[in-house]
């Protein structure tokens, strides 16, 4: 906590190791929440990389009081919804077989997880939208529900009832196969 | 585990990590979005800052109160660096170590050169002065040219005369070398820049440079009391250090229709620099005529010619100490005729407290007027504000015998009493004449006696060394012991029939010298003119000191 509010301090002063050290901090964790919520590795990609390269830009205009890593991963929620909204027009597969053009190599080049992690993004992808946010919010992302509803401008009880909602129909799914 | 424990546990350890390519690449972003932001954002970024702080409002406080602090810091910083201005000069030269100053006189068309050195840690003084003289020669009356230098080395005085090429010395008590040393700011003060008790009626009138350095040229002008002598006065003073760089006194004689025409320029003070080696040694020049030697000199001090009658009769009051309640232990004594004092028997069966002796001639009490403004022989006050006099009956405590003199010890104390709140005190001497000459007053006011505060260990060291020189056998009388003198100086002012006496007796001299005064303006001759020769302000008899409103003696 004291660290990142040093690196905090840091990075608006526009040192470079302090954005070095934010990005090595975080990096996994945010494209882990990426990738739960969009189970596409290239998307997920996106997400992380327009994030840091957001966050990298705001530079001396940075602002948070809260905590940095929360703060991230709401960038990478909001950022994620889009993506998942602009897909959603465009049909694409859900189901990994789309990646970005631009991208270059191999996705399981790029992104590296073991088999369990991969199976639990692809089944996290049947939920709705909503309950998934909900579920990596608080299991990956690690945030309260009452900091999920007050994020999504939510009721507790919402929040609460989708997550609920969401690992039932996870257990349906999985029911006899974790 | 129930299965939902079992999902979740799975979900959370969930782990996706970037791969070395995606790394490389999402690093490389990031990095040059940092820098690219910063290069176009440094300018935004100063504003953001400041919106930034000041969205806080404990933040508006905190700056809100550095604004407060920077004000008044500025304000004192401003108030403490101000430009120097005249009236710091008396204060600059106060606290110098060493004062060097060099002047020259316009008179009669002869440049006259006076050379001054002041070593105010170790109470020495240098006087070096060119003066005319007038002297009448086988072709009638001629102008000379005459040189004087009057060296104090901190024991001794030296006087030589280049012209006569004589050397006399005079003697220093170690009250006396103690008082100097207290002297020597007010003595180059004097010399540097006569006219300071009215620098407040200087303007400051433009701007000029001396050798590199800006300075400020302050004015005053103002007419003598006939209207007859106007007199032009200007000093150079720099804002930025202080140091005076020239001052000039002009003058107008209106009825020659003249003009003004420089009468005497002060071209150089210099402050703290390093005399030259030898400049206050009492060394007579080889092939002088000694008047005395060091052994045999007179003793001296500041204000120790108290009073000089025109048939020779003289008093001297070599030391003065002022003790903790204002009252002065003075050692005089009288020489009249070149002889000293044959009335020993004036002295005798006289008691500690009693009346003063009947010499010829008596320092028989003193005054002082506090809200008088005096330097030297220059002396001014608010005309209108009432005059208070402060008056010190004399009495008698013991005598010494030494070479033929008698040194009579008197004690003046003061109704009421005056703490000494400064190491020098002034009062003014009253003389009385115990003789009849021509058409003098038999009370009348002498001049200036500057004393030295002392603290009772002080006293009781000033008082032996002063009987080695004043006491035959440097034996100290049994009287002088501080505690007797406080009760002594009790026991007068608890007699008020004593003041009333001496109030009537100084009544006249009182009226006539101040009292009744019209304020004037008069010339005087500079020092180191005919009439300023030899001893300076301490040495040289005042006339009655006439607190004018702006006296130009």
């Amino acid at each position: 906590m004291i660290e990142d509010e040093v690196l905090k301090l840091r990075f608006k002063a526009g040192r470079a190791e302090a954005l070095k050290r934010i990005y090595e901090k975080y990096r996994d964790s945010l494209l882990t929440l990426a990738m739960a919520l969009l189970n596409d590795t290239s998307l997920a990609e996106d997400v992380v990389h327009d994030v840091f390269v957001s966050f990298a830009q705001s530079g001396t205009k940075f602002r948070i009081r809260g905590n940095l890593g929360s703060y991230l991963s709401t960038c990478v929620v909001n950022r994620a919804r889009d993506y998942h909204r602009a897909r959603k027009r465009q049909r694409r597969d859900l189901h990994g077989h789309a990646h970005s053009a631009g991208a270059a190599g191999r996705p399981d080049q790029r992104v590296i997880a073991d088999e369990q992690s991969r199976r639990m993004a692809k089944t996290l992808g049947w939920l709705p939208y909503e309950q998934r946010e909900v579920i990596t919010l608080h299991l990956n992302a690690q945030l309260k529900f009452r900091e999920i509803a007050k994020m999504q401008n939510l009721p507790l009880s919402t929040v609460r009832g989708r997550y609920r909602h969401g690992i039932e129909r996870l257990r349906s799914i999985l029911d006899g196969n974790l | 585990m129930r299965p939902a424990d079992e999902i979740e546990k799975h979900l959370k350890h969930m782990s996706f990590k970037a791969g070395p390519e995606m790394d490389k690449a999402l690093w490389a972003d990031a990095l040059k979005a940092q820098s690219a932001s910063q290069e176009t954002g440094q300018a935004v970024g100063r504003d953001l800052v400041v919106r930034t702080v000041m969205s806080y409002p404990i933040a508006k406080l905190a700056v809100a109160a550095a604004m407060v602090c920077v004000a008044i810091i500025l304000w004192r910083t401003l108030l403490t660096s101000r430009a120097y201005a005249l009236s710091d000069i008396p204060g600059l030269l106060g606290q110098a170590r060493t004062i060097h100053i060099r002047s020259r006189q316009f008179i009669d068309g002869e440049e006259l050169l006076s050379e001054y050195w002041y070593d105010a840690e170790r109470g020495r003084k240098y006087e070096y002065r060119e003066s005319l003289e007038h002297a009448q020669g086988p072709n009638g009356r001629q102008t000379v040219t005459t040189v004087h230098e009057t060296i104090h080395d901190g024991r001794f005085i030296m006087h030589a005369d280049h012209s006569e090429r004589t050397v006399r010395f005079e003697r220093l008590l170690p009250s006396e070398q103690a008082l100097q040393k207290l002297m020597m700011g007010e003595f180059a003060l004097n010399v540097a820049l006569r006219d300071h008790p009215f620098l407040d009626r200087y303007t400051k009138i433009g701007r000029d440079r001396i050798s590199g350095q800006s300075y400020d040229i302050w004015q005053r002008e103002f007419e003598s009391a006939d209207a007859d002598l106007g007199i032009r006065l200007e000093v150079w003073v720099s804002p930025s250090t202080g140091d005076m760089g020239r001052t000039r006194r002009w003058i107008n004689h209106y009825r020659f229709g003249q003009g003004w025409m420089l009468a005497s320029e002060t071209d150089k003070v210099e402050i703290n620099v390093l005399p030259p080696l030898g400049v206050f040694a009492t060394v007579a020049p080889a092939g002088y005529t000694l008047e005395n030697s060091k052994t045999t000199a007179d003793i001296t001090g500041a204000g120790h010619m108290a009073y000089q009658t025109p048939d020779g009769c003289e008093l001297r009051v070599p030391l003065s100490l002022v003790l903790e309640d204002g009252s002065v232990l003075a050692c005089w004594s009288t020489t009249c005729d070149s002889v000293a004092s044959q009335a020993h028997d004036a002295y005798e069966n006289l008691t500690f407290g009693e009346g003063l002796p009947q010499t010829p001639c008596t320092l028989h009490g003193l005054i002082s007027i506090p809200d008088e403004k005096s330097y030297g022989s220059i002396s001014y006050r608010d005309e209108d504000t009432p005059i208070t006099i402060v008056y010190y009956v004399g009495r008698h405590v013991a005598c010494t015998y030494s070479a033929g003199k008698v040194c009579e010890w008197a004690l003046y104390v003061p109704q009421p009493e005056v703490p000494a709140g400064e190491p020098i005190s002034t009062t003014v001497t009253v003389v009385k004449l115990h003789r009849q000459t021509s058409e003098t007053r038999l009370i009348q006011l002498g001049s200036r006696l500057i004393s030295l505060v002392v603290t009772r260990a002080r006293f009781a060291e000033y008082v032996a060394g002063a009987m080695c020189e004043l006491s035959e056998n440097a034996a100290i009388p049994a009287e002088m012991i501080y505690e007797h003198l406080l009760e002594l100086a009790k026991q007068v002012r608890g007699a008020p029939e004593l003041y009333n006496d001496f109030k009537d007796e100084l009544r006249e001299e009182i009226e006539e010298c101040i009292g009744g005064f019209e304020p004037v303006e008069v010339s005087r001759s500079e020092p180191g003119t005919k009439n300023d020769r030899g001893r300076g302000t301490e040495g040289r008899h005042v006339p009655a000191p006439r607190p004018q409103r702006d006296t130009f003696l």
